[in-house]
């Protein structure tokens, strides 16, 4: 390398480590100072409400990487429970802003995953009342006002309330609200359902979308929703009728006289830890041809093996009540979201590609716990060792 | 940059998401912009706070017409040249004859808890006249072109290239000597 590139190299390389507790105080006083920039900007509005209500489900951080892994996850093990999450893109001004400022929509959403399709009719209705009729006559009511959901089970006459505090859910609807004016890629003009459309295509965080326009009428007609990072898995709404009249009554939070209660299944909250991965990659081991580790943890070559395993029969049938393979899916999923968590300063490293499982000798991830000085390694027997940096795998 | 766009955007319309993305984004690089600059962790916390601060105030009205990295990144290097120049009156020299900055000054409680490669880097930065300090850690940190690197100095862009190859020369010697002895 010529000197000048060597230096340059240096300058640019020279790393910086930050101190997380700092940092999150640092970013608190930003945010403080933006909320308040915001609330001497506009007075209190119904638009403002549903703000705040957005913020609710979107606050998060890792929430749509956490839903990204939700479907892998979901997809491999071949389940269909799961809800709706995706995102689109509109790049008409006039479809955007109906979408943005509409009090009330129905629409209906059909999400394929692998060979399953799930159907879902939507109803909307501002602030923050939603309501999804789902497959075997469930129906799935919230109030992101009062924090609160019903699921109703007609088929069995049962219901689960839940509390939505602190929920981490992401929504199809709720993303499109937020989306640009502008299209990446404007499509040629077709006919979908006696319409001529014209497809806006928009790529952004992880979701390739296209919303389809009849460009006559200006009616947002269908949106093609696709998930890199979840290979086979797509969503497409249809059906969109705007500010309708909605009854308050078909968003009610009451069950209905006879129904019993269900508890919902528990949900580990519990920060994601190194046992969390340790479970995903003995669960990769023993339910797959070969008892070898996934060849990547990376999101997407993670789903993509996970698929490629699925489509030729070499990953295990879940067994169990539907309530059991739920919590199995969010036990796995914990795993991912512990690897996505990772920051450059943990110099997460993975090597587990084609060591089998019980290979005590074999290194097959490592990383720098937050403040420590040594390396946390798993090894192929899924021990963990805290190993001096000069110590780690060459 | 799209996504800058869209964060922008976002931002403008009360997405605190877009603020935290944001904020990741740069903040290590703005951060490094600043210790250069400054070659004083503490000064350089400040200003890169002060200008997210009033970055997410501007939320709502903020109109990005080029890349979000090299607005930040000036905000930063004209909040350091700022610091600087106050430094400076005090000191009664020119700015361009300044020397070596205040070292480093350990206080707890910090932002940055460690860097030693930039520290070393930004004291033989801080060796270097202030115009090609400038020029070489908005380019490299800030990812700013030569030609808004010259606007900024109000100088043609050979200057401003000329400041930098300089700069360079002299910082290769400077921390070549250093492996040296």
């Amino acid at each position: 390398m010529r000197p000048k590139e060597d230096i340059k190299k240096r300058i640019k390389n020279a790393g910086i480590v930050i101190d997380i507790e700092t940092d999150k105080k640092i970013f608190g006083n930003i945010l403080q100072a933006f909320d308040k920039s915001k609330a001497n900007k506009s007075a209190p509005t119904q638009t403002n409400i549903q703000t705040n209500i957005r913020r609710i489900i979107m606050r998060s951080r890792i929430t749509k990487l956490a839903a990204a892994a939700v479907i892998i996850i979901t997809v491999i093990l071949g389940l269909n429970f799961i809800g709706g999450p995706s995102k689109s893109g509109l790049v008409f001004a006039d479809v955007v802003q109906q979408i943005r400022e509409a009090r009330t929509v129905t629409f209906i959403t059909e999400i394929q995953m692998g060979q399953q399709i799930m159907r879902i009719e939507n109803t909307r209705k501002e602030p923050g009342l939603k309501r999804a009729l789902m497959p075997g006559g469930l129906v799935f009511i919230s109030d992101l006002a009062r924090k609160k959901s019903i699921t109703i089970n007609h088929s069995e006459k049962q219901y689960t309330e839940r509390d939505l505090e602190n929920a981490q859910t992401q929504d199809f609807f709720e993303d499109m609200r937020t989306l640009p004016n502008r299209a990446n890629e404007i499509l040629a003009k077709k006919e979908m359902d006696g319409h001529i459309v014209q497809g806006f295509r928009v790529i952004e965080h992880g979701i390739d979308a296209i919303c389809w326009i009849d460009v006559q009428a200006g009616d947002l007609i269908r949106i093609e929703g696709q998930f890199p990072n979840a290979p086979n898995t797509r969503i497409v709404a249809t059906d969109f009728k705007f500010d309708i009249e909605l009854d308050d009554e078909l968003f009610s939070l009451m069950p209905p006289d006879g129904y019993v209660p269900k508890q919902p299944p528990t949900i580990d909250r519990s920060e994601v830890d190194c046992h969390d991965l340790i479970n995903l990659l003995r669960w990769w081991a023993t339910n797959t041809d070969g008892h070898f580790f996934p060849p990547s943890l990376e999101l997407a070559e993670f789903g993509k093996a996970g698929m490629e395993m699925k489509k030729t029969g070499k990953i295990s049938e879940v067994q169990g009540t539907k309530d059991e393979k739920m919590q199995h899916m969010m036990k796995l999923t914990r795993g991912l979201q512990f690897v996505m968590m990772m920051k450059p300063e943990n110099d997460w490293h993975y090597a587990g590609n084609g060591v089998e499982l019980g290979d005590a000798d074999t290194a097959i991830c490592w990383y720098r716990p937050q403040g420590s000085q040594t390396y946390r390694v798993i090894y192929g027997d899924l021990s963990v060792k805290d190993v001096a940096p000069e110590n780690l795998p060459k | 940059m799209l996504e800058d766009k869209i964060l922008v955007w976002k931002l403008n319309r009360g997405s605190a998401n877009a603020l935290s993305r944001i904020y990741e984004k740069y903040r290590d690089a703005l951060l490094k912009l600043a210790v250069a600059l400054l070659n004083n962790k503490g000064g350089a916390e400040d200003i890169v706070q002060d200008v997210f601060l009033n970055f997410a105030e501007s939320a709502g009205a903020f109109q990005l017409t080029g890349s979000l990295k090299s607005y930040l990144a000036t905000c930063v290097a004209n909040r350091a040249r700022n610091r600087n120049l106050a430094k400076l009156r005090q000191k009664n020299i020119e700015l361009n004859n300044i020397g070596p900055s205040t070292p480093n000054t350990e206080t707890p409680d910090r932002w940055i808890s460690s860097c030693e490669e930039l520290k070393k880097i930004s004291g033989a930065i801080a060796l270097l006249p202030y115009k090609q300090r400038e020029a070489i850690t908005l380019h490299l940190y800030g990812g700013l072109k030569f030609r808004e690197i010259a606007g900024l100095q109000e100088v043609s862009i050979k200057t401003t290239q000329s400041r930098y190859r300089c700069g360079l020369d002299k910082l290769r010697s400077l921390l070549n000597s250093e492996v040296q002895t």
